[in-house]
């Protein structure tokens, strides 16, 4: 009789430990599955002192577009081209996507240089993407380091263009460049 | 940062009680042998519920999910005080009753209370789980009220 007491408890003691784990497991599965909730994005871009008739937001104001000007053999500066603002405490980069006319097309010959500059809040410049060229070609920046941005803070993104002394009016470069936020 | 609480943790509660109890009344004397296999049953009913949750979590909304894990959480829970209450007033054990109550039916009803007040969001919730404990209430008063007297008579003599 005792014997089959144990043997039962020991039966029940088997299934109960599969039965917790296999529960356990599956909450756990469930616990893992990820969810996507939409929100208003933390960084997003706003208006500078220079952005008057060059600057275009996008909706949300998650996307600018910049129409800037170069002059043969001189640097314009737009000190506030487009502003990056932060509503929570955030890091932020610049990372270089594309450029087009690419390497090899005699048009890039035209420019000199073009400079994005991102600058902090207090004045202080955090990093480059710095585009240039040799002949026809070129030569593109990848990334800049994270910087972390405080809630509420608003940093510039400085441009600077040059085009070489007896560049042909009318040719374009067009950049794309990513503000990366985690 | 804090994790929140799925509703199917209730129906992970009534599991472990339900094992809980499977073991304790197979080491219980006062207890037939199929009553352990009954709760034993009754947790791998939770396991499957689980598990068809699971499968379902995407056509289940967030309150019928809640709806049947605490449903099943407030069995267990009715469970644990039905034996307590066996062990009281049919037994007339009340030693035993009074060790079960504090080590068993007391913990299990106050952590139960503690994780339904984490996981309580809204009205509507403390609503729903007020109804479901007045109604498995109801449906046991009315059980007791039909019960045949011939079963009457035999609770009694034992």
């Amino acid at each position: 009789m005792k014997n089959r007491k144990s043997l039962d408890f020991l039966a029940l003691l088997l299934i109960s430990m599969l039965i917790v784990s296999a529960s356990a497991a599956i909450y756990y599965a469930m616990l893992a599955q990820s969810s996507a909730t939409i929100g208003a994005a933390a960084v997003y871009f706003t208006t500078g002192k220079d952005s008057s008739g060059i600057l275009s937001l996008g909706t949300n104001n998650t996307f600018a577009s910049l129409s800037l000007s170069a002059y043969p053999n001189v640097t314009l500066y737009y000190d506030e081209a487009v502003n990056i603002t932060a509503t929570a405490a955030k890091q932020i980069r610049l990372r270089h996507v594309s450029i087009s006319p690419g390497d090899g097309n005699p048009n890039v010959s035209n420019f000199t240089s073009i400079v994005f500059r991102l600058i902090a809040a207090n004045g202080t410049e955090l990093g480059n993407l710095t585009y240039t060229t040799a002949t026809d070609d070129w030569t593109e920046p990848t990334q800049i380091g994270y910087f972390a941005i405080g809630a509420g803070q608003e940093w510039a993104i400085k441009v600077e263009t040059k085009a070489t002394a007896g560049a042909t009016t009318g040719i374009s470069t067009t950049i794309v460049i990513a503000v990366d936020v985690t | 940062m804090a994790i929140e609480l799925l509703p199917e943790f209730f129906l992970f509660l009534g599991i472990d009680l339900f094992i809980a109890l499977a073991l304790l009344t197979c080491v219980m004397e006062h207890f037939n042998r199929l009553i352990s296999y009954l709760y034993e049953a009754a947790a791998v009913f939770g396991y499957v519920n689980m598990f068809m949750s699971r499968e379902f979590i995407a056509s289940f909304g967030e309150y019928m999910r809640f709806s049947y894990s605490f449903l099943y959480l407030a069995l267990a829970l009715a469970n644990v005080i039905g034996i307590n209450v066996y062990l009281l007033v049919s037994k007339k054990s009340w030693g035993t009753a009074k060790v079960f109550a504090s080590c068993v039916t007391f913990p299990t009803v106050l952590i139960s209370t503690f994780f339904f007040s984490l996981y309580c969001k809204d009205t509507s919730y403390v609503l729903t789980a007020a109804l479901m404990s007045s109604a498995m209430i109801l449906g046991i008063g009315i059980a007791f009220l039909v019960v045949p007297e011939k079963l009457k008579e035999k609770l009694e003599r034992r």
